[in-house]
């Protein structure tokens, strides 16, 4: 069994109101290195807010989320910031890039955040760029890519941080489906050769299907845990 | 590359960019072409004045400053010492004693207080620009005996015209009144009506021989410039001794001093102004830019660009739309400001207005650098104020709501 990226216990989250929605219920899972999983379940389940509390971009009521030796949820803001940085990379829905970077300077920006060198950030922008298919376009700006190959830099961009996961929001929501087998294609070669951990939030059935691991929660909570 | 995506964004919204750096720069201009023309304004009128009726700077014995009596003259004595150190320095282009007593004219028609002047025209015409604003006969060019030049406010005032004569009543140092005929010579026109209602102007000889003797109360100075008379005079009050009084024309006309100096506060008012103006404008666009942007800053967030690299962006934003509108207003109004230093700006049609305010019909404005530096300065603060607000506003966005995007 491989090593353990993200442990949780008994994780809660609660978004007040007239109504008190309990969007997280309790929640206890273990995520291992190199898996592919996705989170699957009907609108409203709490797919995105269990993502966005495996990310550090919200806050839990209870529970511990810890990666790499670290319980995020004792962490500031701007420790949290700083850990997003250098341990999680993120796939948005939609608004992943710059529209003012190219390609290449999309996916340099985030290793700049970084501070690595001119050099390695080049390198690495090209070859990332080239793995998800996206060689010869390195100097278009999103405007001038197609949906599915501005998922594809934010896959790219992703990766570029050396996260320990890809935390991936219905990332192929906005896309035809030739663009979603491709995007899926790169990721799971990306799973492949570089062992790297892939989360999905998400009811597309094509998603799913390449899924190497599916978790399905309802109402807050995992109804079901099926791995491949 | 932070650099890269700020200026890149300044030009996303270009149409809003090209206004907001449209009005620093107009702004701006407007600033410079403003002190130009104060400058220009304020210099000519306080150059006239010196020319004409101030001197740069004007010897008294400290009796007559405190009341102006025929008595509280200047000894010849004193005059020799006080020639000599004159005759030292090399700024000092000439110098100008005068008699000068109140008195009374009287017109077939009517009486006024008046202020003679009793002057040596070869001497007067080294140092005052009087000659230059005579409007009909001269200034003692002729030497007529008896002759007097008034202006030609006080010719109209006392129903007086060429070849008149009037009539010239004071007193003299031993306090005896004299009482004198003499005839209108000449006419001037200064730019300062309130002076030239009150003075006239004699031969210093006539009166001598009227009181029988000479008498002497006022030396008028001139410089070779006009910059740097504060501490010119002070290089000649050192060498003087009482009882003589050395004042500048800062002193001798407080009003005009009191002008120049509140110019440089005025200017810098206007100037805040603009910059006021400014500040919510770029403030205006900042914010939008923001909001506009809220889901890719969020985005950013997320992904690890921490708060100070975010307030940053914004900040270098802002400052550049400084940076590039700054230097194009400024470029801008000095070229105006050069270009109006060649035409003037000619406001004959408000002659009259202007004249009461000492200045000629056609202004031309001057480079002051010193402000150019201060309008640098006060750009670049402004844009830092007003990017401090839509950059908090960056700050306080969530990013998990700023990417759900509601
Ligand atoms: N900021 C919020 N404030 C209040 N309630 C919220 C908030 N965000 C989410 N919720 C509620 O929490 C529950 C879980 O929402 P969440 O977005 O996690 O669902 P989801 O599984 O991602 O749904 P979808 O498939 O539609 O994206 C929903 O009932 C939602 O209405
Ligand atoms: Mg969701």
């Amino acid at each position: 069994m491989s090593k353990a990226v993200i442990e949780v216990k008994g994780l809660h989250k609660i978004y007040e109101g007239a109504v008190p929605v309990k969007a997280v219920n309790g929640i206890d899972l273990v995520i291992s290195e190199g898996e592919f999983t996705a989170l699957k379940g009907p609108s409203g389940c709490g797919k995105t807010t269990l993502l966005n509390l495996l990310g550090g971009l919200d806050q839990p009521n209870s529970g511990s989320i810890i990666i790499d030796d670290t319980d995020i949820t004792g962490l500031s803001d701007n420790e949290l910031i700083d850990f997003r940085l250098h341990h999680i990379g993120f796939v948005f829905q939609a608004y992943n890039l710059i529209p003012v970077l190219s390609a290449t300077e999309n996916v340099s920006f985030i290793m700049l955040l970084q501070n690595r060198s001119k050099d390695e950030r080049m390198e690495r922008a090209h070859q990332l760029l080239e793995a998800v298919g996206l060689a010869g376009k390195e100097d278009k700006r999103p405007g001038e890519l197609s949906g599915g190959q501005q998922q594809r830099v934010a896959v790219a961009r992703a990766l570029a941080s050396k996260p320990k996961f890809v935390l991936a929001d219905e990332p192929t929501a906005n896309l035809d489906s030739e663009s979603t087998s491709k995007l899926l294609e790169i990721m799971l070669q990306l799973n492949k050769q570089e062992n790297m951990t892939f989360i999905f939030a998400t009811h597309d059935n094509r998603v799913i299907a390449k899924a190497k691991r599916v978790v399905g929660i309802s109402d807050g909570r995992i109804v079901s845990d099926t791995s491949k | 590359m932070i650099f890269k995506v700020a200026w890149r964004n300044i030009w996303r919204s270009r149409i809003r960019s090209i206004i907001v750096l449209s009005s620093i720069a107009i702004g701006i201009w407007a600033g410079l072409v403003i002190i130009g023309f104060s400058f220009g304004m304020n210099n000519e009128r306080t150059s006239a004045a010196i020319g004409a009726t101030l001197g740069h700077s004007q010897a008294h014995h400290r009796a007559f400053i405190e009341d102006p009596q025929p008595n509280a003259m200047l000894s010849e004595a004193i005059i020799k010492e006080l020639e000599t150190t004159l005759d030292a320095q090399n700024f000092v282009t000439g110098y100008a004693k005068r008699t000068v007593l109140q008195g009374m004219v009287a017109s077939p028609k009517k009486t006024r207080a008046t202020r003679i002047i009793g002057v040596n025209a070869e001497a007067e015409r080294k140092v005052t620009t009087i000659p230059n604003y005579m409007v009909e006969g001269d200034f003692f060019e002729s030497k007529t005996r008896k002759g007097v030049v008034i202006s030609e406010k006080l010719a109209q005032k006392m129903g007086l015209s060429m070849r008149k004569k009037l009539v010239l009543t004071f007193q003299d140092h031993r306090g005896i009144i004299h009482k004198a005929t003499f005839r209108v010579s000449g006419m001037y026109r200064t730019l300062n009506s309130a002076w030239d209602e009150l003075n006239l102007y004699v031969q210093q000889d006539d009166i001598e021989k009227i009181v029988g003797g000479s008498l002497i109360h006022e030396v008028l100075i001139s410089y070779d410039k006009s910059e740097d008379t504060e501490q010119k005079t002070k290089a000649i009050v050192s060498q003087i001794k009482e009882p003589t009084v050395i004042t500048s024309w800062k002193e001798n006309s407080p009003e005009l001093g009191f002008a120049d100096d509140m110019m440089g506060i005025m200017l810098v008012l206007v100037l805040g102004i603009i910059m006021l103006a400014l500040l919510f404008g770029i403030i205006n666009n900042m914010l939008m830019a923001v909001l506009e942007r809220r889901r890719e800053l969020g985005m950013l967030m997320a992904v690890g660009m921490n708060k100070r690299k975010v307030f940053l962006m914004i900040l270098l934003e802002t400052l550049m739309l400084g940076f590039v509108a700054g230097p194009t207003g400024i470029v801008l109004g000095d070229v105006t400001v050069r270009a109006m230093m060649r035409i003037g700006l000619d406001l004959s049609t408000k002659k009259d207005g202007l004249a009461e305010l000492g200045v000629g019909s056609v202004i031309y404005p001057e480079i002051v650098p010193e402000y150019y530096l201060i309008i640098a300065i006060m750009v670049v603060t402004t844009a830092l104020i007003a990017a401090l607000f839509p950059a908090y506003k960056a700050l306080k966005l969530n990013p998990v709501t700023a990417i759900r995007g509601n």
